[in-house]
This record gives structure tokens, C-alpha cells and sequence, in this order.
């Protein structure tokens, strides 16, 4: 007995350690070493990135050769109507423009954003969260909503670093978004599902919820503005013998290929 | 010409050792520190990549435990002591990325590299020369797949512990996004195991 502990006496003790270091770091006090971890991998992580990023893109575009010239096709299709449909849409801005005006109301898209590269995902495969390359100072705080391109909500920043900060995705079971069909005005919570797929959740039994509903962020509770996009209906599970309705979602968000984000300091 | 040169080995050297080899050969003790740059470097290669660029190459739920790839080819080649310290370095530069409390991840690879060392002692496997590509494949997707467990059981025990559970979410351990993963950390050790032996050949001719 005494000279298996003596040979093992290293394993032992580092062990012993990590054990002692887990448990001052469970009580809150790891962030500063994890922070400063962060901050010397940061420069590496967002470099790597970046170049794979590059090489991906290189071998998908060598793979999607054969379908290019059938996507090609279509693409000129969809802008032809598009461009029809913006005609149409061009008098009707004005007139909205005007009408905002006229009762003093601020332009819907008026939001401060900081945009950032995305330098590492969650380790563990599950895909829930992201690392992104600005931090507290860039201004970014937590519970900042954190978007893409045209106002589709990815996630919240749950936590911030000098030069970085995590993003947990709505995609994740622990997110809870307040949200709202746009349509019938229905709200409930969207929370994140098995994989990457997405739920809608406490939506009341009197409500009307149909296939291909636009789902938008309801900004109650003022922690994310209003109108931010986060999906389309899938399937409503109505059902008699529960208090709440719940839906599957769509997003149109790749979650797993996201490359830049935005957060949103001001709305 | 080759048989001139001295024998230079990956093999790091322990801390006796070390202060024994300082004292006699000052060169010697340079070639050590310069070895030990080497693994350093490379173990942090490794995690940054696991951490950053698999995210981009493979889908989420597939992306394969490359940290844990690297250690258990460095267990294997350079042994569980000499091996320790980066094995905690790597968990640690994943622990700092990951949601998990830190530490958490260094504790799981050091178990994970000391049930390596207590079989590859109990059986000797690089002496079955057909049996042990079979065998490293096995054992590597074994440790994958009892790492994630692991894990799992970690998160849910440090949240009632330190009373900051939250929806813990699960893995679907049967779906084919998760063989698939099993199938690529068990691959990447073989990519780890053979460069690592490359690294240790070229060592041998630069000097």
C-alpha cells in the first residue's frame, strides 16, 4: 500500500490540486486567471480562425462548383422579382418616413452595434455558445443581445473579458427569449432544443399559431429591443390537456457556420 | 554519418534529473529546455485548434475532442509522469474557453491519462505490433465516449455543489452526429500518435 501511494504520489497530488483549484474557482473566483487565459489566446484563436476560415471556404467553393451554375439561374430569378417588389416598396417607405415623422417617432433601426469576429465555439461540441473577439473594451456588457447582418438574434452575452466575450446562442436550453408572433400579436418564450433546433414555449391555449408565422423578440423585460428577427413556425403542437401551447422554430441562422456577429450596445 | 550523432529523444526529463543533468552537461540541460518548447508549443497548438478551426471543418455536434486525441497519444509515447504537466496545461487552455468551472477539464484529462497508463501497463500493447492500431482506435474511442460522460456528470455535480445548476443540456448519445464524433477523436489520435513520432525522428537528425 505504501509504495503504490509512493508511486502515485504525483497523480495524487496533482489531482489534489485541480480538485482545490475547482473549488475556489467555483465560488466565483476564476474569472481573472480565465480571463487573462483568454486574453493570450484570443490574438492565436481569432488567427486560426480566420485562416480556416479561408481554407473551408476554398475546398466548399471547389465542392459547390457543379452547382453554381443552377443556383446562378435562380439568383437572377429571385432578382428580377426583387427588384420589382422594391419598386412597389420605394413609395411606401416614403410614406412611412413621413408618417413617423409626422407622430415623432425614431427610426426602427436605430441601434449602436459593435461588430465582431467569432474566434472559438463551445469545446465540448454541443454548439451552444461562441467566443467573439471584443470585450469590456469595446464597451460590451452582459445580457447584451448579439445579432447578425440584418437584424436576426443569435444569442446574449452572458460573459465579458477585457478583449473578449462569450455569446450563448438562442440555441441553447438555458437561453430564454421573450418573443412574439408577429401577426397575432401571441407571445411566449423561445428557448433552445435538442441540437440546434429552437422552441417556442408558454404560449396561451386561446392563441391562433399557424406554419410559417413570423416569430420577432417582444423587448419585454427591456433587456433586447423590440422586432429583432428569430424565426418562422414550424409545426404548433396545440394540445387540450396542457395549460401552454408550444411550436418548433425555424432560424434562419447556420449557428454552426457564424463567422461575424453583432452585439447591440444602445437600442 | 547518422551513427555520429548523439541520440536526442523527445522524451522530456524529470525533475531529478534535470538538476543532476544542469550540473554535469549545460548543453545537454539546453537541449532539454528546448525539447520541452517544443511539447509546449505543440500543446497549445493542439487546443487552439480543437478550440477555433474544428469549429469550421466539422458541424458542431461532430467536432472531434482533439485535446483529448493529444493526450492520450502523449500518454502513450512519453508516459503519464513526464506527460502531467501538459496535460494540465492543455486542460487548462481549455477550461478558459469552455463553460466549465476552471479546472474541470485538467481534472477529467488527467484521469483520462492515468486509466491509459494503468492499462497500457497492465497490457502492453506497442509490443502486439498487428493488434495495436486496432487497439489504439478502441481504447481512444472508449476514453471519448466515457470523457463525455464524465463531463456530463461533472457539470451536474459542481452545479448542486456550488448551487449554479442550470439546464444542463444533454447528449444524444446514440445519434450519428455523436458516432461520428467518436469515429474522428479516435482518427486524430493516429494523426497525433504518428506526428508526434515524426517530430521525435526529425529531432533526431537536426542535431
Amino acid at each position: 500500500m505504501k509504495f503504490i501511494f509512493r508511486e502515485n504520489l504525483k497523480y495524487l497530488s496533482t489531482i489534489v490540486i485541480l480538485i482545490i483549484v475547482i473549488f475556489i474557482s467555483g465560488r466565483g473566483a476564476d474569472n481573472p486567471l480565465k480571463g487573462f487565459l483568454l486574453r493570450m489566446e484570443s490574438p492565436f484563436l481569432k488567427t486560426f480562425r480566420i485562416f480556416s476560415g479561408g481554407t473551408e471556404g476554398f475546398f466548399h467553393f471547389l465542392g459547390s462548383i457543379g452547382e453554381l451554375k443552377s443556383e446562378n439561374e435562380k439568383l437572377l430569378q429571385e432578382n428580377g422579382e426583387l427588384l420589382a417588389k422594391n419598386a412597389l416598396l420605394g413609395d411606401t417607405e416614403t410614406e412611412n418616413k413621413l408618417l413617423r415623422q409626422e407622430i415623432g417617432l425614431l427610426p426602427r433601426k436605430n441601434y449602436d452595434l459593435e461588430a465582431s469576429f467569432v474566434i472559438a465555439q463551445d469545446p465540448q461540441s454541443l454548439g451552444n455558445y461562441l467566443i467573439i473577439d471584443k470585450g469590456e473594451k469595446n464597451g460590451l456588457k452582459t445580457g447584451m443581445p448579439v445579432i447578425i447582418s440584418n437584424g436576426i438574434l443569435t444569442g446574449k452575452i452572458t460573459d465579458v473579458y477585457p478583449t473578449s466575450a462569450k455569446v450563448v446562442l438562442i440555441s441553447d436550453k438555458n437561453s430564454a427569449v421573450n418573443a412574439e408572433i408577429e401577426d397575432s400579436g401571441a407571445r411566449g418564450i423561445v428557448r433552445g432544443a435538442y441540437g440546434l433546433g429552437l422552441v417556442m414555449d408558454m404560449i396561451s391555449q386561446s392563441e391562433v399559431v399557424k406554419e410559417g408565422d413570423t416569430v420577432i423578440t417582444s423587448g419585454l423585460g427591456g433587456d433586447m429591443p423590440r422586432g429583432l428577427y428569430v424565426g418562422k413556425i414550424k409545426e404548433a403542437g396545440q394540445s387540450a390537456d396542457k395549460l401552454f401551447q408550444q411550436a418548433s422554430l425555424i432560424s434562419p441562422v447556420d449557428f454552426s457556420s457564424l463567422r461575424v456577429v453583432f452585439a447591440v450596445k444602445g437600442f | 554519418m547518422l551513427d555520429a550523432i548523439p541520440a536526442v529523444k523527445l522524451t522530456p526529463l524529470l525533475a531529478s534529473e534535470r538538476t543532476a543533468l544542469k550540473r554535469e552537461s549545460p548543453s545537454a540541460f539546453k537541449d532539454n529546455v528546448m525539447r520541452n518548447l517544443f511539447i509546449a508549443i505543440f500543446c497549445a497548438v493542439v487546443v487552439i485548434l480543437h478550440i477555433s478551426a474544428a469549429g469550421v471543418f466539422f458541424k458542431a455536434e461532430r467536432v472531434p475532442n482533439i485535446t483529448l486525441a493529444f493526450v492520450i497519444s502523449l500518454v502513450f509515447i512519453l508516459g503519464l509522469e513526464r506527460s502531467l504537466v501538459w496535460i494540465v496545461l492543455a486542460g487548462l487552455l481549455l477550461d478558459a474557453v469552455s463553460g466549465h468551472i476552471f479546472g474541470t477539464s485538467a481534472l477529467l484529462l488527467v484521469l483520462m491519462g492515468w486509466i491509459i497508463s494503468a492499462l497500457s501497463t497492465a497490457v502492453d500493447f506497442k509490443s502486439r505490433r498487428m493488434l495495436f492500431l486496432p487497439v489504439l482506435f478502441f481504447l481512444s474511442a472508449s476514453l471519448a465516449f466515457l470523457f463525455d460522460i464524465l463531463d456530463r456528470i461533472f457539470i451536474r455535480v459542481s452545479g448542486v455543489w456550488f448551487n449554479s445548476l442550470g439546464i444542463v443540456a444533454s447528449i444524444n448519445y446514440f445519434s450519428w452526429d455523436y458516432f461520428l464524433k467518436i469515429v474522428f477523436t479516435a482518427l486524430f489520435v493516429f494523426v497525433i500518435y504518428y506526428l508526434t513520432k515524426r517530430l521525435n525522428k526529425f529531432l533526431l537528425i537536426w542535431r
